[in-house]
C-alpha cells in the first residue's frame, strides 16, 4: 500500500493521506459488523477460502478507489488480517459448538440405550448373570471383582463366597489365564465344592470382572449355552466400556461407540420382531412406523400399504373397518390407559376374514417412558381349528366311548349272573379286558390330538366334522343352483365326527365340484351330494349333471393348471392337496348319463 | 320273540345279544344296516334293536329303506349314543316305538324289550 501510496503521489503530484487513529477504528468497526453478518450467513468451514478471499479482494478494491479518488489510505493491513482472522475464529467456535452438541446427543442416545442394557447399573448384572445360569440349569454362579489384589462378590453373589478359596496364591494365576485366554478356564481350585467349576474374565473398568460358575446339571447337552452366557456378558461390558463418556476419549470415538451401540439394539429389535411368528408392526407412540415383520409386511401389501410410510392411523383405518372418530378414540385410550384392545380386521381375501388386529400399548418397564404401540394380527384359523378339533374330540368321546362303556358296563352286569355257563362267562370277561383296551387306545389318540401344537394345525389336516363342512359347501352352492333351476339333494346321516381333512380345503373343494355338476345340470334337474361313513373312511359323493365323457373330464380335472381360476382350477389343487390327508378323489362321466366326484376321506377308530 | 340287533360294534352287539338270550329272546346280530336290512327280508323279527351311526347303511337310512322293503314291519327300538331328547313324531314317523340313549342297563333293555313284544301281542 504504500508503495501504491508512493506511485500515485509521484504520478499525480498529489498528498494522500492515512486516516485518522478514530477514523481507521470505525471503519475496522464496519468491518467486524460485516463479518458478523457474512459468518452468519454463510458456513465459515465450507466457504473458508472463498469468503476470506472475496474480502481481501474488495478491501484491496476500496482501498485503491479511495487512494485514487479520495487521497486517503486505508489501514489494508489490519482489514486484511481481521478478515483471515475472523474466519479461523469463526470455525474454530462453530466447532466447540458442533462437537459440544454431538457430545450431548451421544450421551442421550448412549444413555437411552443403557437404560434397556442389564449393565444400566452394575448391581443388575449378577441378577442378569444368575438369571441366565439358572436357565442353563447351573446351580452355582457368581459375579467377582477384582480389584487392589483382592476378588470381592458382588451383590447378589455374597451368600457364595464363604465356599470361594480367594488366597492369592491360588487366585492370581487362575485370572491371570482367564484374562489372557478370554475363554472359560478351570477354577475347581478356588472353588473347589462347586462341581468342576470354571471361570470366565469379562471386562474391566476401575477393576477386572470375571464369571464364575459351577457345571452344568447336563454336561453334555449343555455347555454351549454357558459359553453364549459368558459371550454375551463380555459383549455387554465391552459396550459399556465403549460408552463411558467420562472417559477422556475423543468425542469421535464416543460418538461412533453410541452410534454403534444404538444401530446394534435397534437390530436386535428388528430381529426380535421378525422372529416372532405373527404378523407385527411396531409404532413409535407418536404413530410413525418403526419396524414390520415381513408377515405384517405381506398384511400392508394385501392392503396396498407401504408400512414405512403409514401412520399407525391411517393403518388401522385402512386394516380394520373402524371408522375415523373411533380409531381417534381407541389410539388415544392406549397411549392414556396403556392397555390393550382387539379389533377384528378387514377382510383383504377369502383367509383374513379369520383374523383379529390386536393393538397394544405396552407399559415401559423403566422410568425412561419409552412407550411403543404394536399390532398384531392374530390368525384365528389356529384358534378356530382347535375349537374344532376338540369339538371333534368331544363328539368322539361322546359317541365312541359310549359304546365303550355301554360294552363294560353290560359285560359287568353279565359277569355277575348266575345264569351264565363257565364258558360264557369267560367270554365276558374276555369282552371286558378287550372292551378296556380298545377303549385306551381311543384315550391315547384323543389325548394325542389335544396335545397338538394349533399352529401345526394350519396347513395339516385334523379330525374333523366333516358333514359340518360338506353343509356349509351345500350353502354356498345353492345360489347358483337355484338361479339355474336346479335343487340339490343333500343326504348326511350319523357321522362320528372323526375324519381327517383341512376344512377350508375340502369346502372349497367340494363347492367347485358341486359347481361343476350343477352348472351342467338341465333345469329342474338335481344334483346329489351325500355323505357316508364306512369302515376306515368318509365319502363323500357328488352326482348329477347331463355327462361329461370321462376322457374329456379327465383332461379337465388333469390340466387345471390351464384353467385359469375357475372351478377345475380349484378340483385340481383340492385333489393334489387332499393327498396330503391321506385322501383320495376319484370322478366318472359319460355323456347324457351324468358325472360325478368321489372324495374318500381317512377316518379315525 | 325273534329279536335282531344292528349294531357295528361287534362286541357291544355280542354282549347285547348275551343280555337278551338271557332272559328268553331269540336274537341274531346284523353288523350294518345293509347286513340288518337283508336278515329282515329272509326272515320275521319281532323287534330290531338298531343303532344309528354305522358304515355303509346308518341307523336312519336303515329306516328309510325298511319302509320300502315289503313284509311285515318290526317295532324298531333305537339304541344310540347319537340322540338326544324324546320320541318324537318324526322318529314315529320312521316307525320308531323305542328310544334308548347309551350307555343302559341290561334290566332297562330286558325290561322295555318284553314291554315293547308284549303291546305287540
Amino acid at each position: 500500500m504504500f508503495r501504491a501510496y508512493t506511485i500515485h503521489a509521484l504520478r499525480t503530484g498529489t498528498a494522500t493521506t492515512s486516516l485518522a487513529v478514530w477514523q481507521g477504528g470505525l471503519v475496522l468497526v464496519a468491518l467486524a459488523a460485516l463479518l458478523i453478518l457474512a459468518y452468519r450467513r454463510f458456513d465459515p468451514k465450507r466457504h473458508a477460502l472463498l469468503l476470506p478471499a472475496a474480502l481481501t479482494l474488495a478491501i484491496l478494491a476500496i482501498s485503491w478507489l479511495g487512494i485514487v479518488h479520495a487521497a486517503v489510505l486505508l489501514p489494508v493491513t489490519a482489514m486484511v488480517a481481521m478478515v483471515w482472522s475472523a474466519t479461523f475464529a469463526a470455525i474454530v467456535m462453530r466447532e466447540t459448538v458442533q462437537d459440544r452438541l454431538l457430545a450431548q446427543s451421544a450421551t442421550q442416545a448412549a444413555q437411552a440405550s443403557l437404560t434397556r442394557s442389564p449393565l444400566r447399573e452394575s448391581s443388575r448384572l449378577p441378577d442378569f448373570l444368575g438369571q441366565a445360569a439358572d436357565h442353563a440349569g447351573i446351580e452355582r454362579s457368581a459375579l467377582l471383582r477384582y480389584r487392589g489384589g483382592r476378588i470381592e462378590p458382588v451383590a447378589g453373589s455374597a451368600a457364595l463366597s464363604d465356599t470361594i478359596d480367594a488366597s492369592p496364591k491360588r487366585l492370581v494365576p487362575i485370572l491371570k489365564r482367564a484374562r489372557r485366554s478370554g475363554a472359560m478356564v478351570d477354577a475347581s481350585v478356588i472353588a473347589p465344592d462347586w462341581n468342576h467349576a470354571q471361570i470366565a474374565f469379562l471386562g474391566s473398568d476401575s477393576a477386572e470382572w470375571y464369571w464364575l460358575h459351577g457345571s452344568v446339571q447336563d454336561d453334555l447337552a449343555r455347555p454351549h449355552i454357558v459359553e453364549a452366557i459368558s459371550a454375551s456378558a463380555r459383549e455387554l461390558f465391552d459396550w459399556r466400556r465403549g460408552l463411558n463418556l467420562d472417559a477422556q476419549r475423543t468425542i469421535d470415538a464416543k460418538v461412533t461407540s453410541a452410534i454403534g451401540l444404538v444401530a446394534r439394539e435397534a437390530a436386535q429389535i428388528r430381529r426380535g420382531v421378525d422372529i416372532i411368528d405373527t404378523a407385527v408392526v411396531v409404532f413409535h407412540l407418536i404413530g410413525t412406523p418403526l419396524h414390520a415383520n415381513s408377515a405384517m409386511e405381506a398384511i400392508y401389501r394385501e392392503a396396498g400399504l407401504d408400512p414405512y410410510a403409514t401412520s399407525l392411523t391411517d393403518a388401522l383405518l385402512a386394516l380394520t373397518d373402524l371408522e375415523r372418530d373411533r380409531v381417534r378414540a381407541l389410539v388415544e385410550d392406549l397411549m392414556i390407559d396403556g392397555t390393550e384392545m382387539r379389533v377384528p380386521m378387514r377382510s383383504f381375501d377369502k383367509s383374513s376374514n379369520e383374523r383379529l388386529l390386536r393393538i397394544a400399548a405396552p407399559q415401559s418397564e423403566d422410568a425412561s417412558g419409552d412407550r411403543v404401540l404394536v399390532i398384531e394380527a392374530v390368525d384365528m384359523r389356529a384358534a378356530n381349528r382347535m375349537a374344532d378339533m376338540r369339538g371333534a374330540v368331544a363328539k368322539f368321546i361322546d359317541l365312541q366311548l359310549r359304546n365303550d362303556f355301554e360294552a363294560i358296563m353290560l359285560a359287568g352286569q353279565l359277569a355277575a349272573d348266575e345264569r351264565l355257563g363257565p364258558g360264557q362267562l369267560r367270554s365276558v370277561v374276555g369282552q371286558i379286558a378287550d372292551t378296556a383296551r380298545r377303549a385306551t387306545d381311543r384315550l391315547d389318540e384323543v389325548a394325542t390330538l389335544i396335545r397338538t401344537d394349533p399352529r401345526e394345525l394350519v396347513e395339516a389336516c385334523y379330525p374333523i366334522d366333516a358333514a359340518k363342512t360338506v353343509r356349509e359347501a351345500v350353502r354356498q352352492a345353492r345360489p347358483l343352483a337355484e338361479e339355474l333351476g336346479v335343487t340339490i339333494a343333500f343326504d348326511h346321516p350319523g357321522i362320528s365326527g372323526f375324519t381327517l381333512a383341512e376344512p377350508a380345503a375340502l369346502r372349497e373343494l367340494v363347492l367347485a365340484m358341486l359347481r361343476v355338476v350343477v352348472s351342467d345340470t338341465p333345469q329342474g334337474g338335481s344334483v346329489a351330494c351325500t355323505i357316508r361313513e364306512q369302515i376306515g373312511h368318509t365319502r363323500i359323493a357328488i352326482s348329477g349333471g347331463f355327462g361329461i365323457g370321462f376322457g374329456r373330464l379327465l383332461a379337465l380335472v388333469s390340466n387345471y393348471e390351464q384353467a385359469g381360476a375357475g372351478e377345475y382350477r380349484v378340483i385340481g389343487e383340492g385333489i393334489a392337496a387332499v393327498t396330503r390327508w391321506s385322501a383320495s378323489v376319484s370322478y366318472w362321466g359319460s355323456e347324457a348319463n351324468g358325472f360325478g366326484f368321489n372324495i374318500d376321506l381317512k377316518g379315525l377308530s | 320273540m325273534r329279536v335282531l340287533i344292528v349294531d357295528d360294534d361287534v362286541i357291544l352287539a355280542n354282549l347285547l345279544k348275551l343280555t337278551l338270550e338271557l332272559e328268553g329272546f331269540l336274537v341274531e346280530v346284523a353288523h350294518d344296516g345293509q347286513a340288518g336290512l337283508a336278515m329282515l327280508g329272509e326272515a320275521e323279527f319281532g323287534l330290531v334293536v338298531l343303532d344309528l351311526v354305522m358304515p355303509n347303511v346308518d341307523g336312519v337310512r336303515f329306516l328309510r329303506l325298511l319302509d320300502k322293503q315289503a313284509g311285515p314291519r318290526p317295532r324298531i327300538m333305537v339304541l344310540s349314543s347319537a340322540i338326544e331328547g324324546e320320541l318324537t313324531d318324526a322318529w314315529r314317523a320312521l316307525g320308531v316305538v323305542d328310544l334308548l340313549r347309551k350307555p343302559i342297563a341290561p334290566s332297562e333293555l330286558v325290561g322295555r324289550a318284553q314291554r315293547i313284544l308284549a303291546m305287540a301281542g
